[in-house]
């Protein structure tokens, strides 16, 4: 997996998110980016078709307690499948991309 | 001949004959003293009185314990019965030389460091000692400073080389204790788990409307000793089921503890509260905000089973859809409808589901579904296509191995509420007075099954296995006794077809069985079929046995 953040509030991840070393490095650029005071994070998940549950509830925590607006694009659409299971595009605030 | 100073008698961490270990077993309770140079043995083998007498004043302030031997058999004698740390010898002595001695010595202990002393030093005896090992040579006559810096540095390599064993053998046995130790905790922890997991159901048929029987199936697979998923399968006072499913999300103790403290607080609430889902959700949401961390989530389903209404009330959070087929086959996903629980989650939606012509639901936490296929693909890609395969649950578990890369997989929990009166494409039925009919009456069975399926040769071997098992053993043992009635019936609602095989027993013989659901009889009879129930009362043993046929069921 690999990760970049483009200007202040959007980070970029492309590869499968699975490990939690995975999370671990997602949750540590978004907090900087928080840190810094962005309160609108955009996470662009290129082609992962899965994500780690420590990811979902850091991301329920960003949302419910922190109140960052958080929008997710995927372009994955196995991920989008699971989100969706999840009940979670409302939250999370999920969109597909189109290839 | 004993010195001064020595002491008679095994010293504590004196060598034993032929080992480099030391003789305390315990060696947690090796203190300093026990490697101090200071207790070393050294043996003096030496013929020569005046020799001997100057040698022992000098080696009384380097060894404590000197044990003495005027002749090279003496000597052989006390290394076997003294087992010195240290033999320092003459090499020309009567009865024995100083290296035929050492030669008898080396047969039993190749390690112990030996000293040759000698004024005649030719190649043929410098030769041979070397072949020996013989660690040093001391010319004679003696040179002091020579003979004391020998033998002090003798003695430091050995307590060096005592110590350093003594060290490793308190590490092994530091790590065989917390091996031990780690296997016990292991050992609570699942014992502890299956404590809290109930299943009031297992191997019981639950009776419904119109007296249409079901039966719930459950397989839990923690990968590591804690487990992060749970579940529990209650009996309701009224003649509902509760069945709760958790699965908590992360890894390690944390969700294990969480996925644990759920499923016990879930029980609690079943055998004090009355049980309606919505009263029943509001208490556990309350328990979780207290004891979920700021950024753990849960993912939990409630399912609440009333057969007599033929419905099924749920609340499903964050877990895959339900996997549900109808009576004709059809197979559909129903997904929850609430997200994973946290920490400050809002009001839970509470759905219901008609049983009403449902054949059977699969629950299941997402170490199925999450499974790798490959790289680039999880079991998810397949789970409904080998759903509408399998009949039953061990069906099912079985494409699951044999599709999903071993070792990589999480913790599975899979449920299946399975109607057992199904619409039968073909019946057969044979009532058998006298044990010695059973035979006969199993083969008839195999034959008409044959005719109406394409039945594996193993699957027929096994099927005959199966049924002897259930029959002729239990007869024997008196759990069913003739007459009785076998029966079979085929559903081929999923794609492989379902058989499932009745035994009536009129007299009260099954009886034992109930008693003895968890008994090595039952398991032995699960071993060779998909699931067994046992009809209470009744005295019937159903047996369920997904049949693949010609069809390749890998593919």
């Amino acid at each position: 997996m690999h990760i970049e953040h483009a200007g202040d509030n959007e980070v970029v991840i492309t590869g499968n998110i699975k490990s939690v070393e995975d999370s671990l490095l997602i949750k540590e650029t978004i907090n900087t980016l928080v840190a810094q005071g962005s309160q609108n994070i955009h996470l662009k998940i290129k082609d992962s078709l899965s994500i780690t549950s420590t990811m979902i509830g850091y991301l329920m925590k960003l949302v419910h307690q922190e109140k960052v607006h958080l929008f997710i694009t995927v372009g994955d659409s196995r991920l989008y499948s699971l989100l969706e299971e999840l009940k979670l595009l409302q939250q999370f605030n999920v969109h597909l991309t189109e290839h | 001949m004993r010195v001064a100073g020595t002491v008679s008698g095994r010293r504590p961490g004196i060598r034993k004959q032929g080992a480099l270990m030391p003789s305390r077993t315990d060696s947690n309770n090796v203190t300093s003293s026990d490697v101090a140079p200071a207790n070393l043995v050294l043996l003096l083998v030496e013929d020569d009185l005046l020799s001997r007498d100057m040698l022992l004043i000098k080696l009384k302030h380097i060894f404590t314990h000197v044990e003495v031997a005027a002749d090279g058999a003496k000597g052989l004698q006390l290394f076997r019965d003294q087992a010195p740390d240290i033999i320092l010898s003459d090499q020309i002595m009567p009865c024995l030389s100083g290296l035929d001695m050492f030669r008898k010595i080396r047969a039993i202990d190749q390690n112990i460091p030996l000293i040759l002393m000698t004024s005649f030093m030719d190649n043929d005896i410098l030769l041979e000692a070397i072949n020996l090992g013989v660690n040093r040579f001391i010319p004679k006559p003696f040179n002091h400073e020579v003979l004391v810096r020998v033998l002090t540095e003798l003695k430091l390599e050995v307590s060096g080389k005592r110590y350093m064993e003594q060290c490793r053998l308190q590490e092994i046995t530091l790590l065989r204790y917390r091996d031990q130790y780690n296997a016990m905790q292991q050992e609570a922890a699942r014992r502890k788990e299956r404590h809290v997991a109930r299943h009031d159901l297992r191997n019981k048929v639950i009776y419904g409307a119109d007296g249409i029987r079901w039966g719930i199936t459950v397989t839990h697979t923690p990968r590591d000793i804690l487990c992060g998923d749970g579940y529990t399968i209650r009996n309701l006072p009224d003649g509902r089921q509760l069945v709760f499913m958790v699965d908590a999300m992360g890894s390690g103790l944390s969700a294990s503890l969480s996925a644990l403290l759920a499923t016990s607080f879930c029980n609690y609430l079943v055998d004090h509260a009355t049980v309606s889902l919505k009263t029943l959700i509001t208490g556990f949401q309350e328990y979780l905000n207290g004891i979920l961390m700021e950024d753990e989530v849960l993912s939990c389903g409630f399912f609440l089973v009333d057969l007599m209404s033929r419905k099924l009330e749920m609340a499903v959070c964050g877990l895959p859809p339900l996997l549900v087929r109808t009576l004709d086959g059809l197979v559909r996903r129903v997904p929850g409808a609430n997200p994973p629980l946290h920490g400050c989650s809002g009001s839970i939606e509470i759905t219901t589901l008609s049983l009403s012509d449902i054949a059977d639901v699969m629950v299941m936490t997402d170490g199925i579904t999450d499974a790798s296929l490959s790289e680039s693909s999880t079991y998810r890609d397949r789970l409904e296509n080998d759903f509408q395969a399998s009949p039953t649950l061990a069906a099912l578990l079985r494409r699951f191995r044999l599709h999903t890369v071993r070792g990589e997989q999480d913790d599975l929990t899979l449920l299946q509420l399975q109607r057992l009166d199904l619409p039968a494409a073909w019946n057969w039925r044979q009532e058998f007075e006298e044990t010695g009919q059973r035979t006969g009456t199993i083969h008839g069975l195999l034959e008409a099954l044959a005719g109406e399926i394409d039945l594996k040769r193993e699957e027929r071997s096994e099927l005959e296995i199966l049924l002897n098992e259930a029959l002729t053993n239990d007869l024997a043992q008196g759990r069913l006794k003739a007459p009785g009635m076998l029966s079979a019936s085929l559903w081929q609602g999923a794609l492989s077809p379902l058989l499932t095989l009745e035994l009536t027993d009129i007299w009260p013989g099954l009886d034992q069985f109930r008693n003895a659901s968890e008994g090595s009889v039952l398991d032995n009879i699960r071993h060779h079929c998909d699931c067994a129930y046992i009809q209470d009362p009744g005295s019937r043993l159903l047996l369920l046995k997904t049949i693949v046929g010609g069809a390749d069921y890998a593919h």
